[in-house]
């Protein structure tokens, strides 16, 4: 059975539609083509969710049990967080085409990677450990924190692209995707501290009967949150800015990406779930 | 005036000393040189297999070579978070938080006394509006600023004021800081745990686990350290639709003292059951082969028929009817196969094979010579042990299903969860309590409003509103 998998297959070619026309309209500078882009995304986020919630239904829980819907999940965030911070007010001007490619594009290929052959769309019936109702909380609140992460990513990386450049225009741009990534990062972090770190101690307690055991997601998910608290302390106290902040950001989203994506396919563990 | 004495002298330079050195321990560089050397330390735990998996010295040397060999033996790296330099590493960012926290919150509370003042504002900085109007007065300004949540009010000048608000959120780094601390004692606190595993099949439902609680030397391993003895009334397998598929296993418990049942209750993955502080979870199910009870037919080559049939479980001896030998099941193959060099192996669950039973057989042929040997038991009569006195061919087996359940007790559990909930409550506040500022300078035809801080335009625009209501009313 693979229920909720034609609305996801829709929700992808718009997102990929949705990234195209953004860009277009990032090059060619007209506001018309980007809200065509974000009314793309706003669609392909409606068709995702009620793919998500007929996919619930079915499961009879919280849709992340395996890799498929995770990744399928992680896309939602993605552009639910962007609408986040259009709402915010925190994305306006360039940083609203810029950062708004960016986060799509994210959405866009964790679909395509959950619609590879490779990731079996079925629903599988839940393993005793993941019926819980931990699994909702823990789960979507380290993929809320890592949705923030990924904003903070792409400002980080358009930062380190444009500062190459070196133009005196860019000067504000560059403050103002220094200040996102900063802001993405501290609304995150609070979000992956709670729902990685404690809600999947109490829980691993719950099923396991400890609540840490070195396991490879609970070790790199440690690194992940050590490197976006060596990020906090080097820019509040410290007062790095641009640069070597966008390099931890980076930094920090790939350690993010690698506990979710990596320790699932290269090192097995207590969180392998298929 | 003398000289100090050299004894003085000695003290002081001790003192300096001390007090470099925890400056150091405690500075916030030497933490993030820290910060930075536990994420190292923590990838090259997660990356390398650790203990239990850890390829032996053998399999080690072979993969990497003599370098990478030596440097993983001597660094601990198979076992990165339970080496000593780790737990140095560990202790020594602890000892960092500690001094840094103690510092921190000294120059926050006496922040918290000190009265608002206008430093660092500057004549530009935050938000700025000034409102037009005649005259008013500081005590209606304060009057406002206050409804606004500015309780700590200060004139900085005769027409001057400034107020302050959530300035207690200064302390949200401390609370973090605080809150890691405890997380860390907590996990200190794990060391003083217990835990241990049981297995109980079909077979042994019912039999109690003895308690070995306050015992000085336990008489057995197969002992619980708890007040209580245990016993597994029953447990089981919940199946979806597809019967094949588990949704869930259970097993229902009875705490006994004095073989009197103290407390019942059913445990299931994620429900575990709490007793004298010790958790009982349900860890592992399966089938348990080496509990299997087997029948055993005996063929007599001398009649070429089978002339009786032996019942045992693995691990038990049974005599061999109408002969002085006895046999033994040493173990039972689920699926039997042969590996490259002819030994034989276990290839566990797969469909098609065939099941064996290696059994050894000690005593007396009929000739009265003794005899000792091994054989295989399988669902047919084979061919390469017909020198042999008896012959057995596997009829039937059964095979218990088991339920391995984990105990466990750990004092720093709540420790650690009063830490976490300790950081998040820093988090917050860090986050949604940021300290607002405002300046007031009442002018003569103006009043100029200077917010400065999380929230500053939006208030800046309510109080600018509220002032000018309250001026109005005046009028």
């Amino acid at each position: 059975m693979a229920s909720g998998v034609m609305f996801f297959d829709i929700s992808a070619v718009m997102y990929l539609a949705a990234f195209l026309v953004l860009i277009v309209g990032g090059v060619v500078r007209r506001t018309w083509i980007e809200r065509i882009g974000t009314g793309l995304t706003a669609t392909a986020l409606v068709v995702q969710s009620i793919g998500l919630v007929l996919r619930g239904i079915t499961l009879g829980g919280f849709p992340v049990t395996n890799t498929y819907e995770s990744l399928v999940f992680y896309a939602w965030v993605f552009a639910f967080g962007y609408f986040v911070l259009l709402a915010s007010g925190v994305l306006a001007g360039r940083l609203r085409s810029s950062i708004g490619t960016g986060v799509i594009l994210g959405a866009a290929v964790c679909m395509a990677l959950a619609g590879s052959p490779l990731r079996a769309p079925d629903v599988e019936p839940l393993v005793p450990a993941l019926r819980s109702y931990w699994l909702a909380l823990h789960v979507s609140l380290v993929f809320v924190g890592e949705g923030f992460f990924t904003a903070a990513f792409v400002a980080g990386v358009l930062y380190l692209l444009n500062s190459r450049r070196r133009r005196p225009s860019d000067s504000e741009h560059l403050e103002r995707l220094d200040a996102l990534a900063y802001r993405a990062i501290a609304i995150g972090f609070p979000f992956f501290t709670l729902g990685g770190l404690f809600f999947g101690a109490v829980w691993a307690k719950h099923a396991w009967g400890r609540y840490w055991g070195w396991d490879p997601k609970e070790t790199f998910m440690l690194v992940t949150w050590l490197v976006y608290v060596l990020y906090l302390h080097v820019r509040v106290q410290r007062h790095w800015r641009g640069r070597r902040a966008a390099w931890i950001a980076v930094i920090g989203f790939l350690m993010a990406l690698f506990t979710f994506a990596g320790v699932n396919f290269l090192i097995r563990g207590l969180h392998s779930y298929g | 005036m003398p000289p100090p004495s050299p004894g003085r002298a000695t003290l002081k330079r001790l003192k300096r000393a001390l007090l470099r050195g925890t400056t150091l321990a405690g500075s916030l560089r030497w933490g993030i040189v820290l910060l930075f050397l536990l994420t190292v330390a923590t990838v090259i735990g997660g990356i390398l297999p650790q203990s239990p998996v850890t390829p032996n010295a053998d399999e080690l040397y072979r993969s990497y070579g003599v370098f990478w060999y030596r440097l993983i033996t001597r660094l601990s790296l198979g076992d990165v978070f339970h080496s000593i330099w780790f737990y140095v590493l560990t202790g020594v960012f602890t000892l960092n938080l500690a001094l840094c926290s103690g510092r921190r919150i000294r120059r926050s509370v006496s922040g918290l006394r000190q009265r608002p003042t206008d430093t660092h504002m500057g004549s530009t900085g935050g938000d700025i509006r000034q409102i037009p109007m005649s005259e008013t007065s500081v005590q209606t300004v304060a009057r406002i600023l206050n409804r606004f949540g500015f309780r700590r009010i200060a004139r900085s000048g005769e027409k001057q004021l400034v107020a302050s608000r959530h300035g207690w959120s200064i302390l949200a780094p401390d609370v973090v800081h605080a809150g890691i601390l405890v997380i860390l004692v907590g996990a200190l606190l794990g060391v003083f745990r217990q835990e241990g595993t049981f297995v109980v099949n079909d077979l042994q439902i019912g039999l109690g686990i003895p308690a070995c609680a306050g015992l000085s030397e336990p008489a057995s391993t197969d002992c619980i350290p708890l007040p209580y003895d245990v016993r597994v009334d029953d447990f089981g397998v919940e199946t979806y639709s597809d019967g094949v598929r588990v949704k869930d296993y259970w097993a229902e418990l009875s705490f006994l003292q004095d073989e009197a049942v103290v407390r019942q209750g059913r445990i299931s993955v994620n429900h575990p059951l709490t007793i004298a502080g010790f958790g009982f979870y349900p860890w592992r199910y399966g089938e348990d082969a080496q509990a299997a009870h087997v029948r055993l037919q005996v063929f007599e080559p001398s009649v070429n028929a089978v002339t009786s049939e032996i019942e045992l479980r693995i691990g038990e001896t049974a005599v061999i009817p109408n002969t002085q030998s006895w046999l033994t099941a040493l173990r039972f193959y689920r699926t039997f196969a042969l590996d490259p060099e002819g030994n034989p192996m276990d290839l566990g669950d797969v469909e098609g094979g065939y099941s064996a039973v290696l059994i050894q057989v000690v005593g007396r042929d009929e000739t009265g010579e003794d005899i000792a040997y091994r054989d295989l038991a399988l669902p047919f009569l084979a061919d390469s042990a017909a020198a042999v006195p008896q012959m057995f061919i596997l009829a039937d087996a059964a095979i218990p299903a088991f339920l391995e359940l984990h105990y466990a007790r750990n004092p720093g559990y709540a420790v650690v969860c009063a830490g976490f909930i300790v950081v998040m409550l820093g988090l917050g506040t860090a986050l949604y309590f940021r300290p607002t500022k405002a300046l007031v300078a009442i002018e003569s035809m103006a009043v100029r409003l200077q917010i400065q801080g999380r929230g500053a335009s939006k208030a800046l625009q309510r109080i600018a509103e509220a002032i000018l209501e309250a001026h109005e009313e005046r009028d």
